[in-house]
Parts: C-alpha cells; structure tokens; sequence
C-alpha cells in the first residue's frame, strides 16, 4: 500500500467530516491530473455478495469542483447478476492510478444536473450519491 | 420536556401522527400520505427538486426505496421511519 497522498485543505476537511459522520476511513490511494481517488470502504454495491468499496474521483477543489467516475476491482452487478454497462469502461486510462490497487473498472458517470456542491459537507451526499448511481446504474 | 411519544398521546383528536428521522432531523406528521418533496423541504433544502428521498432499512442503514420529489410517500408502509436526502441528477461521459 502507498503513503496516503496529502490532499489541500477543502477536501482534506471534507475527508475529515465523512470520517466523522460515516464511521469510516476514507484514503487518497492517487492524485493524477487534479484528481484525487479516493478509497471509501464501505461504498454499497447491488449486487449479491459483491464486496463494498470503490475509488471516487473528486477534484482536489472539492468543493470548488465536481465529482467525475468511479474505479471499482470487480465489474458492478445489478441485483439480478447482470452487469452493470451504463458508462462501464473496463481497463480504461482512469484506472491507471489505482491500477496497482486493483483498480480495473471505470465508470464514467458526471455530476451533471446535480444539485452544485457548496461545502466540504457535501461530500456525505457525494457519497449518497455513487451509491444511488450504483444502485440504478 | 415533551417527548414524540407525548405528543401522540396528547393528540386531543386522538389522530396518529407520524414521525420520521431525515437524517438526524426529527419531523412529525399528521397525515400519512405525504409528498416526497414536503419531507425533503423540512429537513431543511431549499432546492428539493434536486433531490431524492430514499428510506432506509434502518438508522443510517441501507436503501430500499427511493422516491423522487414529486412521489407520494405513505408513512405506513413498512420501513418508512428512517431516510436520507441523496442529491438527484447525474450524467455520463
């Protein structure tokens, strides 16, 4: 495992409240091209059996900045087994920084009509959010 | 001090009220029967529209349903006490 990468203020406190308020540890395994992947351990998946966890990938301007993809070890599965294929880019480029972690499958989802990010706070609803997109991916 | 409990039980009308948890927002209802956008408005939004509404299995549990702003909610249906507001939307690259 590679030292934890240091993260700029904004987001390093936005860490720090998702810390607080999920009960878990999220780590920046990477930072590549003004992204920072971040390992949230206990990201939900949908389908069964399927481990959680996942690397999002949030601006180091977090919250000046929107989140963009998702890198997971195991392709997404819905519910009933089936692949998830919406935005699947399976040992795309965007892996590359978390590819010695596993990281083999990316999702290229936006946060496109998302309500704006204001605060480092928002990173709970963030979080929400990958997982809703998960969910109905 | 009063507590939800109270509150049911002090109903003059004898009327089932309904309380939810948004999060850590506590609200009350009177009907059951409630539009998803009027939970997300309490809970303190501004822009609900923006937003879904999804019940959780338990406290800070897992999802089993989602509702979009405009959906009715009935609070009597099974593991309608806890929620959370997940913003909306979502693109793809």
């Amino acid at each position: 495992m590679s030292d934890s990468p240091t993260v700029p203020g904004p987001l390093g406190a936005a860490l720090c409240y998702l810390r607080e308020h999920r009960q878990i540890d999220p780590r920046v395994d990477a930072i590549s091209d003004n992204f920072a992947y971040v390992w949230i351990s206990d990201l939900q998946k949908s389908g069964n059996g399927q481990a959680p966890g996942g690397w999002i990938r949030l601006p180091t301007a977090f919250p000046f900045g929107n989140p963009h993809g998702l890198v997971t070890i195991e392709p997404l599965m819905r519910k009933d087994g089936a692949l998830v294929t919406d935005a699947h880019n399976p040992g795309h480029d965007m892996c590359k920084p978390v590819i010695d972690l596993g990281g083999a499958h990316y999702y290229s989802w936006t946060w496109k009509d998302c309500p704006p990010i204001q605060d480092p706070k928002d990173i709970l609803g963030v979080v929400q959010w990958y997982e809703r997109t998960i969910r109905n991916g | 001090m009063t507590t939800v409990g109270d509150a049911i039980q002090q109903d003059p009308d004898n009327k089932r009220q309904f309380e939810i948890f948004v999060g850590d927002v506590r609200e009350i209802w009177d009907e059951a029967i409630v539009l998803a956008r009027d939970i997300i408005l309490r809970a303190g939004y501004k822009e609900p529209d923006k937003f879904v509404l999804e019940a959780l299995d338990r406290r800070g549990g897992t999802p089993v349903a989602e509702f979009n702003p405009g959906v009715r909610v009935d609070l009597n249906d099974k593991d309608r006490k806890f929620f959370r507001v997940t913003p909306g939307g979502g693109g793809r690259s």
